[in-house]
C-alpha cells in the first residue's frame, strides 16, 4: 500500500513539472526597424503569420511553447525574429509579425506560413504547412515541402517550389511566374506577363498568359488560355488545350495525349502537324502533307509558326 | 524562343550558365539552324583561345611561388573548410570563371554529340539542302545503315548513347538521395519515369520501324528530353 502511495506521489509529482514544458506562453515585444529593411523569422515548428503595417517597427505578439524563449534580435536595416528553445527543440509556436510594409521578408516554419500586406520581396517557407502570400509584395519566392501554395494580388515576379501540394496563384504578375511543381495540380488564375511551370504529374492550368508561355509536365494535363502567347507547351502523357491569340513562334508536344488549339477569328500561322498514330482534325482545312507523319498548313495570311506533335495522340486545330 | 532570343542566350548557353529548360531550347534550335551552329563553334573556339591565353600570361614565378602552396594548403581541406578560409573579395569587372556542375557539362557534351549527330542526320540525304558532296565524305557508314546510307536512326545513336550516360549519371545520384526524399514523392517520381520510359520506348520502336523518320527521330529527343529534365530536377530538390 506504502508502495502504491509513493507511486502516486512521484507520478503527480513528474506531472507537475512537466506540466510548464507543454503549457503556451503569451509573448509581446517590439523592435524599432527600418521601413525598407529585411526582417528574418524562422521557427522550427508552428504557425506564423506576417503581416505588413504602417510603423517603423517590428511587433511579435502570439504564444510559445513551454519554456521557450521569443528572440526578437537586431534593429533598422536587419531584425531577426526566432524562438530559443529550451530543450533540444522548439516547441510549436503561434505567432503573429507584423513589420514595416516595405520590409523585405524572409520567413520560414515548420507548419503553416501566412504573409499579408507586405510590399518588399517576400521569401516564404514551409516545411510540413501551407504557405500563402497576399497583397502586393514586390517579388515572391514560396518553397512548400508538403503543404499548398496560394499567392494572391499582384506582384512582379513570382517563383514557387511545391513538393506536393496544390499550387495556386490567383495574383497578377506582371513580369513572370516560375513554377516547380511535383505533384499538386498548378491553377495560375491571375494575368502574367511570362509564365514557366514544370511539373510532373498534376493538372495544370493558366488562365490568361499575355506572353511566353513554357510548361513542362509528364502525366497531367495542360489548359492554357491567353493572348499573344509565344512558346512551348509540352506533356508526355498529358491532354494540351491551347485557347488563344499569338504573338510569337508556338509549340505543343505530347506523346500520348491529344492536342487542341481553339483558334481565335482573326489569327494568321504556319501550322505543322506530325503525328505518327494520332488522328487530324481541323477547321482550316486539311493542309498538304509533307510525309506521311507530318502535314503543314497556313491559317489566315500566315504568320507565327505553330508546331504541333504527338505520338498517339490526335490533333485538333478548331475556331473559338 | 525566336533566332534572337538564341543568339542573345549563346554565351551564357557555351559558359554552361543557362537554366535547364533554356539550355534545352538553344540545344533544341542548334540541332536545326547551321547559321547559330557556326556562331555557337566560333564562341567556343574563342572560349578556347582565351583559355589557351589565359596561361601564357601566368604570373612569374617569384609572384607564383608565394601563392601556389596558400593554394596547396586549401586544396587539402574538406570543401567546406576550404570555403569558410577564402577571404571575402570583390571583383571588379567580368565573373570569374567558376567550375560547371557535372550534370551540366554532361548536357554540353549532348549538346555537342547531338549537334553533330543532326547534322550527319541533315547531311545523309534527309535535307534536301544539305550539299550531296558532304554525305559522301563519310569514311565508314555507321551501323543500322540502310544500302550504305546513314538513317536517321543510326545518326541518332551517338546522342542516343550520350543521353543515356547522363541518364545513368543522374539516376545513380538520385539512388543515393532517395532515402532522405518523402515516400510520396518517390513514388510520383518512379511513376512518372515509368510513363516517361514507355514513351521513348514506343518512340524508338516506332523509329525502328522507320528508320528515316527526322519527326521520330524528334519525338524520341524530346522524350529523352523530358526524362533528363525530371532527374535533373530530381536531384536538384
Amino acid at each position: 500500500m506504502t508502495h502504491h502511495r509513493t507511486l502516486r506521489l512521484a507520478v503527480a509529482a513528474a506531472v507537475l513539472l512537466a506540466a510548464p514544458a507543454h503549457a503556451q506562453r503569451e509573448v509581446n515585444q517590439r523592435r524599432d526597424a527600418s521601413p525598407t529593411g529585411r526582417v528574418e523569422i524562422q521557427l522550427h515548428a508552428g504557425t506564423v503569420r506576417v503581416v505588413g503595417w504602417s510603423r517603423g517597427q517590428v511587433q511579435v505578439t502570439g504564444t510559445l511553447a513551454g519554456r521557450d524563449e521569443l528572440q526578437l534580435e537586431g534593429s533598422g536595416r536587419t531584425v531577426e525574429v526566432g524562438v530559443d528553445p529550451a530543450g533540444r527543440r522548439a516547441g510549436p509556436a503561434t505567432l503573429e509579425v507584423r513589420v514595416p510594409a516595405g520590409s523585405t521578408v524572409s520567413v520560414s516554419s515548420g507548419g503553416s506560413v501566412t504573409v499579408s500586406g507586405v510590399t518588399g520581396a517576400v521569401e516564404a517557407e514551409s516545411r510540413s504547412g501551407p504557405v500563402t502570400v497576399q497583397g502586393s509584395p514586390r517579388t515572391v519566392e514560396a518553397t512548400a515541402h508538403s503543404g499548398p501554395v496560394t499567392v494572391e494580388g499582384r506582384a512582379d515576379r513570382v517563383e514557387v517550389t511545391a513538393m506536393s501540394g496544390p499550387v495556386r496563384i490567383a495574383a497578377d504578375v506582371r513580369q513572370r511566374v516560375d513554377i516547380t511543381a511535383m505533384s499538386g495540380p498548378v491553377d495560375v488564375l491571375g494575368a502574367v506577363g511570362e509564365v514557366e511551370i514544370s511539373a510532373l504529374s498534376g493538372d495544370v492550368r493558366v488562365a490568361n498568359a499575355t506572353g511566353r508561355v513554357e510548361v513542362d509536365g509528364v502525366s497531367g494535363n495542360v489548359t492554357v488560355n491567353g493572348s499573344r502567347m509565344r512558346g512551348n507547351v509540352n506533356t508526355v502523357s498529358g491532354n494540351i488545350l491551347v485557347s488563344g491569340s499569338l504573338g510569337g513562334a508556338m509549340s505543343m508536344e505530347t506523346h500520348g495525349g491529344n492536342v487542341e488549339w481553339r483558334v481565335p477569328s482573326g489569327t494568321s500561322a504556319e501550322v505543322e502537324v506530325a503525328t505518327f498514330n494520332g488522328g487530324f482534325r481541323s477547321d482550316f482545312g486539311n493542309g498538304s502533307r509533307e510525309s506521311h507523319n507530318e502535314r503543314r498548313l497556313s491559317i489566315g495570311r500566315g504568320g507565327p509558326a505553330v508546331s504541333i506533335s504527338t505520338f498517339s495522340g490526335d490533333v485538333k486545330l478548331s475556331r473559338r | 524562343m525566336t533566332h534572337e532570343e538564341i543568339l542573345d542566350r549563346l554565351d551564357d548557353f557555351v559558359g554552361g550558365e543557362l537554366p535547364p529548360r533554356e539550355e534545352r531550347d538553344v540545344r533544341r534550335h542548334l540541332m536545326a539552324c547551321e547559321g547559330c551552329r557556326a556562331e555557337e563553334q566560333a564562341l567556343r573556339a574563342l572560349l578556347d583561345q582565351a583559355a589557351a591565353l589565359a596561361d601564357e600570361v601566368m604570373p612569374e614565378r617569384d609572384l607564383w611561388d608565394g601563392i601556389a602552396p596558400r593554394l596547396q594548403s586549401r586544396a587539402a581541406l574538406p570543401v567546406e573548410e576550404a570555403e569558410e578560409r577564402l577571404p571575402e573579395v570583390r571583383v571588379i569587372g567580368p565573373r570569374p570563371a567558376r567550375p560547371l556542375p557535372w550534370w551540366m557539362l554532361a548536357a554540353a557534351s549532348i549538346a555537342l554529340v547531338i549537334t553533330t549527330s543532326f547534322a550527319t542526320l541533315r547531311f545523309s540525304g534527309q535535307d534536301e539542302r544539305a550539299p550531296a558532296t558532304l554525305a559522301s565524305q563519310s569514311a565508314r557508314p555507321p551501323a543500322g545503315t540502310t544500302g550504305g546510307t546513314p538513317t536517321a536512326l543510326a545518326a541518332f545513336r551517338p546522342a542516343e548513347r550520350e543521353y543515356e550516360k547522363a541518364i545513368t549519371d543522374l539516376q545513380a545520384v538520385l539512388a543515393a538521395r532517395r532515402d532522405r526524399m518523402a515516400p510520396q514523392t518517390v513514388a510520383t517520381l518512379e511513376t512518372n519515369l515509368r510513363i516517361i520510359d514507355q514513351a521513348i520506348r514506343e518512340s524508338r520502336d516506332a523509329l525502328a520501324a522507320d528508320p528515316n523518320s527526322p519527326e521520330l527521330t524528334e519525338m524520341l529527343s524530346g522524350a529523352y528530353d523530358a526524362k533528363l529534365d525530371v532527374l535533373r530536377r530530381a536531384v536538384s530538390l
